[in-house]
């Protein structure tokens, strides 16, 4: 067992006082970076990047890599306690886990996302360790026209992320898909509805959006309740999870991250895809869908998992073929090449030290964050009953931080106050946000890999059925799409037995 | 007591400026740099952002605790952060740390809201880039460059690309070579080199220009083959692979790119001189010489005259690429 071997020998290197250190430090960090809306993973490796200068390359990359899953592991915790999601993929974790925070339950929203987390994070290292060769090569069946069939799944999945009716939905999903076109296109370079502003080029910003729509607008609604008076009571026994809990969890977590690590391995997705899939799934898969959206343990375990899963098959791409995943990887290898060592297909043998105490070290990093923050579940739970009126100054704050942060310009600040009007009004007609961020983010991969697609093909649209993987993905587009239609007709069918069902 | 000192060194550095007002201009510039000198990043971070961090902390270690402050400004292909540096006052605290895609502006916006020569003061090239190696899917049957051309030619055959965006360097780069060699082939844009990278591994397009650090796993990994290197002479590192001209094509002649640092326009001589003395002196320093060269980069540090030249040639070079290639500015 040559593998089993290199993963001791990289505990070996892993485990010595210096790397166990920085991993501790990029763990910590992360898990700052993740709950602090104004700084990002990019932004704090910028930061460190001048401390990698100074140490041992394993060391730096063992810390950087730290940073990231960190973050991505503590991403959960302000989508539940606040409704503020600090990256796409939190926006799903809003779904359910804060209304279970508002139910008095965040306790086992935030345990039952650290385990999962956990969970996920240890496949994630398990896959990357065995079968990191074989996935890289499988990632390269995925092209243009597979890109496409996976965004139109994931958008027709959109319309079951709320129980509102199906035309508001598409209304919503219009909506998001209209702002997704704004800025300049990527194949004539033409801008678009950016009324010459040089802010727009680059299309509108998700933190903007996501700040608006998600915290600002649940502010505004509290501030114009009673409810303000309202603290959040949790009672202790609530903390833990309970074994139902747990027993919900378990095929959710299991679920989410075996398609997490799947759509990591593909470089053109990022983590929202791989969240927000999970979490559509698991509203098809359950008994009960009509729970989802109203604090279901599910909704919270699957889209972590997810999440985390797919934070670390992202690593393939770098450690296997020297193409790093986005800005993030980018950034990690000018880490490295400062040092003399690009990753490439020989790291895993040029390299051995590096890459199997950096497999290692993530393994470790993942069991430190769980120790981290489990016990900080405490803490934030106390937060919660703080009373709101000291809370809501506190979020306007760090969210127009984290806005100012995206380009270092007031820019987003505007843009969210503009989106919170939109977003009042849009909650006051009893339209759900969630569809509209969701085409916002997806609708711009999907028309970029539509016209890729037909540019190569030479206009033939029949690329998209005759390529085995597409076609299979579309076929399973036209199922959902067909189960979703046919209750709507039975009701027309059964007035009756549907007027009880709008009663539930 | 760290901070006490500090206050103190606040104080002093106050009053001190209070003096050096009234002393005039000249001896100003003799004590630039009084405050924290701010480097200007038209990008996110990596690329031109590292090159501005290396550069600062060596500043910062050289001159005894000057303060050399990164402030990213990203957004519309380095434009945001290019303005702000235009607008700012030329009192050299305010600098712009740019790749040579600066210089492709005036030939793909028709409104830029600054002149890349007249609106900027250069201090310094930095460094120049790496050059590219045409590189083609291992699939595709051809093994040099005059079996890539004579397969483009033929019309049976359709010759995809990727490149980084329009009027990227690696677009226009094919696109001249496209156009000198009469083979029609069709331009696929990706977000990244990443992308557009794997798009040709991949097998989805057929051919692309790639930077020679990014290229090299994948030559030696065999999962691209590489054609040609587009520079005068021969990579040492890769002396197997011709250069354009040794293949039978000509070169692009479009130059390999670099990263720069300039100021507002009427920046005080003593003060770019000052810098262009310094970043000389950081750039001969062995360990940043290696931790760029590392990143593909060759150190450089040229004198404000020098930088002003390339920045034009730069100009005019990306201009004729671009009508070329069949941009027109928007």
């Amino acid at each position: 067992m040559d593998v089993l071997n290199n993963i001791l020998h990289g505990f070996s290197v892993a485990l010595t006082p210096t790397n166990l250190l920085f991993c501790w430090i990029g763990a910590v960090l992360g898990t700052v970076v993740g709950v602090l809306p104004g700084i990002n993973v990019l932004t704090t490796f910028a930061i460190l990047l001048p401390i990698t200068f100074k140490i041992d390359p394993t060391a730096a990359i063992v810390m950087l890599s730290g940073v990231y899953y960190g973050a991505h592991h503590s991403l959960s915790t302000t989508s539940i306690m606040l409704n503020m999601p600090g990256e796409p993929s939190g926006i799903v974790i809003c779904f359910d886990g804060y209304p279970m925070a508002r139910q008095g339950r965040a306790g086992p929203a935030l345990a039952i996302a650290a385990l999962s987390s956990f969970f996920a994070g240890t496949v994630g290292v398990f896959i990357i360790a065995f079968f990191a060769p074989a996935l890289s090569d499988a990632s390269l069946w995925f092209q243009a026209p597979e890109y496409t069939a996976v965004c139109i799944l994931a958008l027709v999945g959109a319309s079951v992320v709320t129980s509102k009716s199906k035309i508001n939905t598409l209304g919503m999903a219009a909506i998001g898909l209209i702002l997704g076109t704004v800025g300049t296109d990527l194949h004539t370079g033409v801008p678009r509805f950016t009324f010459d502003s040089l802010h727009l080029d680059g299309g509108l910003d998700f933190v903007p959006f996501a700040a608006g729509l998600f915290a600002f607008v649940e502010i505004a609604f509290r501030l114009g309740s009673y409810e303000t008076q309202v603290q959040i009571k949790t009672k202790l026994r609530d903390v833990i999870p309970r074994w139902p809990d747990i027993k919900a969890a378990t095929m959710p977590t299991i679920r989410g991250t075996a398609l997490g690590a799947a759509m990591g391995v593909l470089p053109g997705t990022g983590p929202f895809i791989a969240s927000y899939s999970a979490y559509a799934l698991e509203t098809r898969v359950a008994k009960d869908p009509s729970r989802f959206g109203k604090g279901a343990i599910e909704g919270v375990a699957a889209p972590e998992a997810a999440n985390n899963a797919s934070a670390f098959t992202h690593y393939i791409p770098m450690l296997t073929l020297g193409i790093p995943a986005g800005a993030v990887f980018a950034m990690l290898m000018g880490a490295l090449m400062m040092h003399g060592i690009r990753p490439g297909p020989d790291i895993m043998t040029a390299h051995a030290d590096l890459f199997w105490g950096l497999i290692a070290s993530m393994w470790l990093g993942n069991l430190m964050l769980l120790v981290l923050n489990l016990p900080l579940i405490g803490i934030w739970i106390k937060l919660l009953e703080t009373p709101y009126q000291f809370i809501y100054p506190t979020i306007l704050l760090l969210t127009c931080i984290g806005c100012y942060a995206v380009h270092n310009d007031v820019f987003n600040i505007q843009v969210a106050a503009f989106v919170l009007l939109g977003g009042y009004v849009l909650e006051k007609l009893d339209c759900s946000p969630g569809p509209v961020i969701i085409a916002m983010i997806l609708g711009p991969i999907l028309e970029e890999n539509v016209r890729r697609a037909l540019l190569i093909s030479g206009g033939d649209a029949s690329v998209f059925v005759r390529r085995p993987i597409s076609a299979a993905f579309l076929l399973l587009t036209a199922v959902l799409i067909v189960t979703y239609v046919l209750p709507a007709f039975r009701r027309k069918a059964q007035p009756a037995k549907a007027a009880v069902l709008e009663t539930d | 007591m760290y901070a006490g000192s500090n206050a103190m060194l606040k104080t002093f550095v106050a009053t001190s400026v209070a003096c050096l007002l009234a002393l005039g201009g000249v001896a100003l510039a003799q004590e630039y740099p009084s405050r924290p000198v701010h480097f200007v990043v038209g990008f996110g971070a990596g690329g031109p952002d590292t090159t501005a961090r290396i550069l600062a902390a060596q500043l910062a270690a050289q001159t005894g605790g000057k303060r050399f402050l990164v402030e990213n400004k990203p957004g519309s292909s380095g434009q945001i952060g290019a303005e702000f540096v235009a607008k700012a006052a030329p009192d050299g605290y305010t600098l712009l740390v740019t790749t040579a895609s600066i210089a492709s502006l005036p030939s793909l916006q028709k409104r830029l809201p600054f002149d890349v020569i007249k609106s900027f003061t250069p201090i310094s090239q930095i460094a120049s880039s790496e050059a590219s190696f045409l590189l083609v899917n291992p699939n595709l049957p051809v093994k040099t460059l005059q079996e890539l051309m004579a397969y483009g030619r033929d019309p049976k055959n359709k010759l995809t690309y990727a490149s980084t965006g329009i009027g990227t360097g690696s677009h226009l780069r094919m696109a001249l070579f496209a156009k000198a060699n009469n083979v029609p082939m069709l331009h696929v844009p990706f977000k990244s080199p990443g992308e557009a990278a794997v798009s040709v591994i991949g097998g989805e397009t057929n051919a692309l220009f790639l930077t020679s650090t990014a290229a090299l796993p994948l030559i030696k990994a065999g999962k691209a083959r590489a054609l040609a290197y587009d520079y005068p002479t021969r990579a040492d590192f890769m002396p197997d692979v011709p250069t354009m001209k040794e293949g039978g094509s000509a070169p692009t002649d479009l130059d390999s790119g670099w990263h720069g640092i300039m100021g507002p326009a009427n920046l005080p001589e003593p003060v770019f001189k000052w810098l262009e003395t310094e970043i000389r002196k950081a750039l001969a320093v062995p360990e940043i010489r290696e931790k760029l060269i590392n990143l593909g980069l060759s150190p450089v540090g040229s004198s404000s005259e020098e930088f002003g030249k390339t920045l034009e040639a730069a100009v005019k070079g990306m201009g004729d690429a671009a009508r070329a290639a069949g941009i027109e500015p928007r």
